[in-house]
């Protein structure tokens, strides 16, 4: 516009993602919305009528309009389908007030409405600067190298290059692969293919993962610490939901904070349950019902105990186990008293 | 350690409601070796005058042991009859086996496991006899031995069933070895049968007492008798190896007798018999355990270590592993178990004891991948997880310094919902010592008490030690 000094508010026609696709400039009230060709702005939609909707300056048409509005005034045509202003839905024929900011929906458009009056929210700091080769490469490097060396362990000494050949192929394939389909999900949301950013999040954090894996089940052996391990693999399970929690948030940075509490619900739910169901058949809250890793000859320092102490340690599984017999005895009353009335009459139909 | 290999012991055939006498099925790994083939060769006729007198000699011996049990036969049959469990809410079957009359008041002894139902569930179940000549009626049960197998059973009416006779109790020595053994019973729901057989003593490694038959013994046959050329009971119908041909297993008839002379005047049991399935099984878990502690442990013949391999008085041992010219971590493996496991319902074997262990030579992999593996190794055991018999398994563990020598012990007991008092043991052993080097044993028993588990457990850490330890790493 030449003259911006006359632009009385900006209509903001947003795509899906939420981004501004094309403005309107306002110079004169009211601004009308509709697929007639008389309209100020024209909306191809099949589901806008014709004169679908107006903003006007104030509810009052004999009223002036006030120099700088803050406040519009939504007035909505005759149409089946309404305006969606915000959260509500405002029918053919009726009015609603319009602030500044505003977001409509005529149809399948969604459009902004911003006034001259407008207070203009601060600054938001720049996004990251896109990742480079030099700052990922390293991570994913250690990550592969860590992973070889896992795998070269399950393998004898005198093993050939096959069994190396899955391992070659097939690890770094699963972590591009991972990255591209996050890749996609940027080229999708925000229009550029961020494989190295992608890769910058998951190198790290897969790294961190592995460490954990590789790191707390020998500490935890030379303590003698199940609960440690256990830590460990929640740990893990952490870690990655944090890694799909940073790709969502890099896809979508707007709506970072959702997906904060999307994935905070999603891992307390998903714990409840495996917890419950594993308690449920373990009668134990913990993953594993014993420390599985052995510790390395020399570096034990946990606690010790004699054949007899070990045997008398036994004596404390006494109790649960026989809280556990009279609770299922108490299941297995409960449902015969439910079934038995069932088995009777229908004993007695026959 | 690889997952313990399960014997199965397929008692009644479900899937087409015929009662099959109990078989043991040992899984791939375990077999007895395959009888050889020479001596059927050296058997062969060598002429054909020697081909025509054998023929000769063929045919007498057969009409005499046919006509043996054509005579068992009609004189037994009226004391057969079939014992059916029955669903009160419908006519179909649950279970079905044989039985025989032991009394002239009317009184029946099969099997308890052709019972257990029944005797376990007795609101849902019934139980009917059909005998060979047609007549059916109701029965009730007076007493159960859970411990070898059996069951006394009473027509409900009183009198239906007597003055029949009874199959009398054979008296004096026992038969020689080879004597003619003819088990009677309804094999498959076909119809009352007789199948020859030889009397071949008691079985071996046995805790508790069975008899070996010589013969068949198919499903349907559980809880019929077996008797000698006389038509006296030598013992009755309970089980059969599926992977051998023609070996079968009686209980002695004593044990009948002796539960006949003890409940004969008892009540119908018209309540679960849980209490008192679980007081026998608490008798015979105090008599195994209180043996198996008598007896030294034998030695495992490894170089460095002391490991504890049970005496073979009633569990056989079996012995794989890797040759040394196998690349990679060295193996040697023992595995222990008891052949007899007492029957309580479908889904529920106890009363056992089995000892198992692996002996890992690292040397050629280096430190590091034995430390991986062995690890892997310790990690690959599996515990009892809730079920309808069993609560989930409760584990404690620690490092257990035995004379010197680092153990990483895991004990882990499950217990009976059903059976009050009555736990599952497994302990697992890893020795620490060895930088490429190792042992890990494991040991399970089946049905024991608390104070027995703990015994056991104790038994078994105090067979671990060093055997040199100038050469031990410490």
């Amino acid at each position: 516009m030449d003259r911006p000094e006359e632009r009385l508010a900006l209509i903001e026609v947003l795509g899906r993602d939420g981004h501004v696709v094309r403005t309107v400039d306002v110079c004169a009230w009211p601004v009308t919305f509709g697929r007639d060709l008389r309209n100020t702005v024209v909306l191809d939609d099949p589901q806008v009528a014709g004169f679908h909707a107006a903003v006007l300056p104030t509810a009052d048409p004999s009223l002036p309009a006030p120099p700088r509005l803050t406040q519009a005034h939504l007035t909505v045509g005759r149409t089946r389908n309404g305006v969606r202003l915000g959260r509500r839905q405002v029918a053919g024929g009726d009015s609603a007030p319009l602030p500044t900011g505003s977001v409509l929906q005529l149809g399948s458009t969604v459009l902004r409405v911003r006034l001259a009056g407008e207070t203009l929210a601060p600054e938001q700091a720049a996004p990251e600067p896109p990742a480079s080769w030099r700052s990922t490469l390293p991570a994913a490097l250690v990550l592969l190298a860590g992973l070889a060396v896992e795998h070269w362990l399950t393998l004898d000494p005198d093993a050939d290059l096959g069994p190396w050949l899955a391992f070659l192929l097939g690890t770094p394939a699963a972590l591009v692969a991972w990255c591209v389909l996050w890749a996609l999900a940027s080229k999708l949301f925000q229009q550029r293919f961020d494989f190295v950013g992608h890769l910058g999040i998951a190198a790290p954090r897969f790294l961190l993962a592995a460490a954990l894996g590789w790191v707390v089940p020998p500490v935890a052996a030379a303590l003698g610490a199940p609960w440690l391990a256990e830590a460990g693999r929640w740990a893990a399970v952490v870690v990655g939901g944090w890694t799909l929690w940073a790709h969502a948030r890099h896809v979508l940075p707007q709506f970072g904070g959702r997906f904060q509490v999307a994935a905070l619900v999603l891992f307390v739910v998903g714990a409840t349950v495996f917890l419950v169901m594993q308690q449920r058949r373990t009668d134990t809250w913990a993953s594993q019902r014993y420390l599985t890793t052995l510790p390395w000859p020399g570096t034990y320092v946990g606690s010790v105990t004699s054949t007899e102490g070990f045997v008398q340690q036994a004596a404390a599984l006494r109790g649960p186990l026989e809280e556990r017999v009279r609770r299922a005895a108490r299941e297995e009353a409960q449902a015969t008293r439910s079934i038995t009335p069932a088995a009777a009459a229908s004993a007695a139909s026959r | 350690m690889n997952p313990m290999r399960t014997f199965l012991r397929c008692l009644l055939q479900r899937a087409w409601a015929a009662a099959a006498v109990g078989s043991w099925v040992i899984s791939a790994g375990a077999q007895p070796a395959a009888p050889r083939s020479d001596a059927s060769r050296a058997a062969a006729p060598a002429s054909a005058a020697a081909a025509g007198a054998t023929a000769r000699d063929l045919d007498s011996r057969q009409a005499g042991v046919s006509s043996t049990a054509q005579r068992i036969y009609e004189q037994t049959r009226g004391r057969l009859v079939q014992v059916r469990t029955l669903l009160r809410t419908q006519d179909s079957q649950s279970s079905v086996g044989s039985g025989f009359l032991v009394s002239d008041e009317g009184h029946l002894i099969t099997n308890f496991h052709v019972v257990s139902d029944y005797a376990l569930r007795p609101e849902q179940h019934r139980l009917v006899y059909a005998a060979a000549d047609g007549q059916q009626g109701p029965l009730e049960l007076l007493a159960v031995d859970v411990v070898h197998d059996l069951a006394l059973l009473r027509p409900a009416s009183r009198g239906a069933l007597a003055k029949r006779g009874a199959v009398a109790f054979r008296r004096g020595s026992e038969p020689a070895r080879g004597a003619r053994v003819l088990a009677l019973g309804n094999p498959l729901d076909v119809g009352f049968a007789v199948m020859e057989g030889s009397y071949n003593g008691l079985a071996e490694r046995g805790f508790v007492p069975t008899l070996f038959f010589g013969g068949s013994l198919s499903a349907g046959m559980s809880g019929g008798p077996a008797v000698d050329d006389t038509g006296r009971l030598i013992g009755v119908n309970v089980a059969a190896r599926r992977d051998g041909e023609q070996v079968s297993f009686l209980v002695p008839a004593a044990h009948a007798q002796a539960l006949l002379q003890r409940a004969r005047d008892a009540g119908p049991l018209a309540v679960p018999a849980y209490a008192e399935v679980t007081r026998q099984l608490r008798q015979h878990q105090d008599l195994l355990v209180k043996s198996f502690l008598a007896q030294p442990w034998r030695a495992a013949g490894h170089p460095r270590w002391r490991v504890p391999v049970p005496q073979e008085t009633y569990l056989r041992c079996w012995g794989s592993g890797t040759g040394p010219e196998a690349p990679g971590m060295r193996m040697e493996r023992s595995d222990c178990e008891m052949d007899s496991r007492l029957f309580v319902s479908d889904g529920l074997l106890t009363g056992y004891l089995t000892v198992r262990h692996e002996a890992y030579d690292g040397g050629p992999i280096g430190e590091l991948r034995f430390a991986q593996r062995y690890s892997a190794s310790f990690e690959n055991e599996f515990f009892q997880n809730d079920n309808r018999w069993r609560t989930a398994a409760r584990c404690t563990e620690n490092t257990v310094q035995r004379e010197g020598l680092p153990l990483r012990a895991v004990m882990c007991l499950s217990a009976y919902k059903r059976l009050a008092g009555l736990y599952d043991l497994s302990l697992l052993v890893a020795t620490l010592d060895g930088r490429e080097a190792g042992v890990q044993g494991r040991f399970d028993a089946f049905g024991v008490s608390f104070e027995n588990a703990q015994a056991l457990a104790r038994h078994y850490l105090d067979g671990f030690a060093w055997i040199d330890p100038k050469n031990a790493s410490r």
